[in-house]
């Protein structure tokens, strides 16, 4: 490296006076032609981080972290188990998307009666994990709950769910997996998918991703009432109806609860608020209805919320207000 | 550099490692504080901005996915938090304005360093000689002009200029083995 040989203290005087005396002298650069110029900018970068170094020391790790510590101790939570990666990359093979109303019916039927069954609940932070004894997977969105067997005896596998799950069914012919759902009776052979069941909107709708699933009410025992979905179907069963209705289905966001991904296209900002609403937990509101019209074209890839609401501020001017610990108020500039 | 072993962190984290989370505060809680307060102006509201963030983090632990850089996704954090307190006027005006106009650049490189290069850097300051350690940490740590030390120390702005050229030129000499951690560009304006 060509570090120049008759470095004078007056040729460091002047570089470091440049470098750091305040305010800066006006005069350009005495002396700059007689630095190699990669040696200057070592030199430039030595300076800077010996500043990063003494700036950084006001801020004493050591000394701030028993604060933190201490908030986290106290609030420290049982565990519910975690998503792992594998887990999310799973765009599911075959995806239900079960809105399910008023009642629940897991008691009623089922073969288990000899086998206490266990039950997985998630709490309001988060999705739960849950292995069965066959090696299907079940995740189960916040707010569910999902009622099954130690074991599964007998040739079919059924489960029961509350809320909304994406399965993951371990493939066996012999051996059928169901899930009662309310009003519903969803049948898989072997397969993975989604299952929500919240007794609010007294429907249960049904989303394949791929695969194929049987769908029928609870209160049809007949072959004839079976309706048989195929990737990008969705099965509608609203109230008390005794069959499916079939239908392509064209909500791209059914899978955000699970995902955390959105796509929006050129949609109303009250429809973006109510899907926010329901997958962070949140509570959002708009200032003035006339906003709900906005429209917002953008996709998002497990974004904080508070990363969407940015972004939908910026894009129509918005200002946003966090009148509570999750909730927001936006409102026009 | 560290990308793999932060990574781990947050995975231990995740599965409530205290002592995870306790290392990845230290490892990057001065750097994030010096990058907030860059905007703040505010050493006490960048503390606890900063720790407001790592509260946060442990409490979502189990929701946070960070694929690559743990250094870059918790610098965004900071700079979300930023332009959310500019959004709520908590901010001094000018600052606000800066913070919402500019996009904030976030290059955790202008802020961050390896603990070895902290620890080299402290020992080759105490190694320069003390009355020239004491003009070098008047000017860098407390901003002060050469005409200021000079007023406080009683001496001439030529010393002080001729100490300061010293000082960095020893320095230069101690950290030159550290040569290949410098990124080769300077953010110091000329």
């Amino acid at each position: 490296m060509g570090t120049p040989k008759d470095n004078t203290n007056e040729k460091w005087a002047a570089l470091a006076k440049q470098l750091f005396d305040e305010p800066a002298p006006d005069k350009a650069q005495p002396g700059e032609d007689a630095w190699d110029e990669q040696e200057l900018q070592q030199i430039c970068e030595t300076a800077r981080q010996v500043d990063l170094h003494l700036h950084q020391r006001r801020f004493a790790a050591t000394r701030d972290y028993p604060a933190v510590e201490a908030i986290i101790r106290k609030q420290n939570r049982p565990v519910l188990w975690r998503l792992n990666r594998f887990w999310m990359r799973i765009a599911a093979l075959v995806a239900l998307v079960l809105l399910l109303g008023s009642v629940l019916l897991w008691t009623a039927q089922s073969n288990w009666q000899t086998v206490a069954p266990e039950s997985a609940v998630t709490d309001n932070y988060g999705r739960t994990r849950i292995e069965l004894a066959d090696g299907s997977v079940v995740t189960l969105n916040r707010g569910s709950r999902l009622d099954y067997p130690d074991q599964f005896k007998g040739d079919i596998r059924e489960v029961s769910l509350n809320g909304e799950a994406f399965f993951e069914v371990r493939p066996n012919a012999a051996k059928a997996f169901v899930i009662h759902a309310g009003p519903a009776n969803i049948r898989v052979v072997g397969t993975s998918f989604n299952v929500n069941a919240r007794p609010t909107s007294g429907e249960v709708a049904v989303v394949v991703e791929s695969g194929k699933v049987e769908v029928s009410a609870a209160n049809r025992t007949d072959k004839a009432g079976a309706l048989m979905l195929s990737p990008g179907q969705r099965g509608l069963l609203v109230g008390s109806a005794s069959v499916f209705e079939k239908s392509t289905n064209i909500d791209p966001n059914y899978l955000a609860w699970k995902t955390h991904s959105f796509q929006f296209e050129k949609t109303s900002l009250e429809e973006v608020i109510k899907q926010l609403n329901k997958v962070y937990n949140v509570h959002i509101v708009t200032a003035d209805p006339a906003m709900d019209q906005l429209l917002l074209t953008a996709h998002f890839d497990d974004r904080p919320i508070r990363f969407i609401l940015e972004v939908i501020a910026m894009t129509h001017k918005l200002t946003i207000q966090q009148t509570d610990a999750e909730a927001y108020l936006l409102s026009k500039k | 550099m560290n990308t793999q072993t932060d990574l781990e962190l947050m995975s231990r984290i995740a599965g409530n490692d205290e002592n995870a989370f306790s290392i990845l505060f230290h490892r990057y809680y001065s750097a994030l504080c010096l990058f907030a307060t860059h905007f703040l102006q505010d050493d006490e509201q960048s503390r606890e901005l900063v720790q407001e963030l790592f509260v946060q983090l442990w409490e979502k632990r189990r929701q946070i996915r960070v694929h690559r850089s743990v250094k870059s996704y918790l610098f965004r954090m900071v700079k979300n938090q930023l332009i959310n307190l500019a959004n709520h006027r908590k901010v001094e005006q000018r600052y606000a304005e800066m913070i919402l106009s500019e996009n904030i650049d976030v290059s955790p490189s202008q802020y961050f360093m390896e603990v070895d290069l902290h620890l080299k850097i402290e020992a080759s300051i105490n190694a320069l000689p003390a009355r020239r350690r004491e003009i070098f940490r008047l000017s860098r740590e407390r901003g002060l002009s050469y005409r200021e030390i000079a007023g406080q120390l009683h001496i001439s702005v030529k010393t002080v200029e001729t100490q300061m050229g010293l000082a960095l030129r020893q320095l230069r000499s101690d950290l030159k083995e550290y040569r290949h951690l410098l990124i080769g560009i300077s953010i110091f304006k000329k």
